[in-house]
């Protein structure tokens, strides 16, 4: 997702990278914004930030797509039949998305 | 921590109130009158264009790919039965909500609800519009968390993107309940039946002892799989582990589960807007 202006961040937005202020890292990518981090954001006088789009995916190719499935997955990786489980969805997603992209 | 009392006393307050909308209340009473029929239930819809309108969107929404477009309430109505027409009209405003703000719970919930459906049709249910309506609202937790408790949920989100766990292992593990659980006790504020509450209820906690195991089997596989075939969501969403037993109860053997997933991962989405 592009650069937001602050006013349109809401409570519950995500980071999608690094919030780095005078090069200290103030909040890491992942940082869920509460209405008190916001505040603290507008008392510092941020203008913008740089959050995980709430509608649209940040993945755009196959092999995006196929990285995302393994982390999406991470939780149940000591389970065989979970692990079958993302063979079988990262197999049908290359034959439905072509070998070549 | 939170409990079963605390939080529903929460959804019998005035903020609970103001998540249904105002002929939640006709509707509710409707249930328990013996008169009931299919007629006036349309009547009181049709009185409210907003909610007639989702209705009508739901219904004619991709996940249950009618071949001709449903234009009246009174029809909608005697498609999806009694209970699945509460709970659109019941749920209609928190859902419309959820709509706007957490798009990304929305689709996923549209998605559990098409895949649903197709599981119920595959096991032979026969309220599978029913079913599909369930699918819709099992995440209906998530929003009343957000609702009731924004701060704590903010919490419960950034643990779950910390630890890489699934959102409802994060509000186990910060509040004793998780948002099946909230979602099933709203259910049952609204009066629907068990067989419904419980399928909401347990989705993350599937016990094929109980006496719906079968409805709670339907839901709890939607919903990993919609989380499961996701490939373009968010990277600290965590798809939880599939019970065996809930497959099993639902005569689908693991080598089914490939011809499944092929199937949903080719079945069209066209998110709608309420």
């Amino acid at each position: 997702m592009p650069l937001i202006k602050l006013d349109s961040a809401q409570h519950g937005d995500i980071l999608a990278s690094d919030l780095v202020i005078n090069e200290v890292v103030l909040f890491e990518s992942g940082t869920v914004l509460t209405s008190e981090r916001l505040e603290i954001l507008k008392s510092l006088g941020i203008s913008s930030v740089n959050l995980e789009d709430r509608t649209k995916s940040r993945y755009s190719s196959k092999q995006d797509f196929l990285i995302n499935i393994d982390r999406r997955f991470s939780y149940v990786e000591d389970k065989p039949f979970m692990m079958t489980i993302k063979a079988w969805v990262k197999d049908i997603l290359s034959n439905l998305r072509g070998k070549s992209e | 921590m939170l409990d079963k009392e605390a939080v529903k006393k929460l959804l019998a307050s005035q903020k609970a109130f103001n998540s249904v909308p105002p002929i939640a209340a006709p509707i509710i009473a409707m249930a328990n009158r013996p008169d009931t029929s299919i007629k006036k239930l349309s009547a009181i819809i049709e009185k409210d264009k907003e909610l007639s309108a989702r209705l009508l969107k739901i219904v004619n929404s991709g996940f249950y790919g009618l071949k001709n477009k449903v234009e009246t309430v009174r029809h909608a109505v005697v498609l999806l039965g009694w209970n699945a027409t509460k709970m659109i009209a019941l749920g209609s405003s928190v859902l419309s909500r959820m709509c706007t703000t957490d798009r990304r719970l929305f689709n996923h919930s549209m998605r559990t609800a098409q895949i649903a459906r197709f599981l119920a049709t595959e096991a032979s249910f026969y309220k599978v519009e029913e079913i599909a309506v369930v699918g819709l609202l099992h995440d209906f937790g998530i929003m009343m968390f957000e609702l009731f408790y924004p701060e704590r949920y903010a919490k419960i989100r950034q643990f779950a993107i910390d630890q890489q766990v699934p959102i409802y292992i994060a509000e186990q593990e910060l509040t004793g309940v998780d948002h099946a659980d909230i979602g099933g006790w709203t259910l049952e504020e609204w009066n629907l039946p068990e067989n419904i509450t419980e399928s909401v209820a347990c989705h993350h906690s599937f016990d094929p002892t109980t006496y719906h195991a079968k409805k709670t089997a339907v839901i709890h596989v939607a919903d990993i799989l919609a989380l499961a075939t996701d490939y373009k969501g968010p990277s600290w969403e965590k798809v939880p582990e599939l019970s065996h037993s809930a497959l099993k109860i639902l005569g689908f053997s693991e080598s089914d589960l490939r011809d499944i997933l092929l199937t949903i991962m080719k079945m069209k989405y066209e998110p709608i807007i309420l």
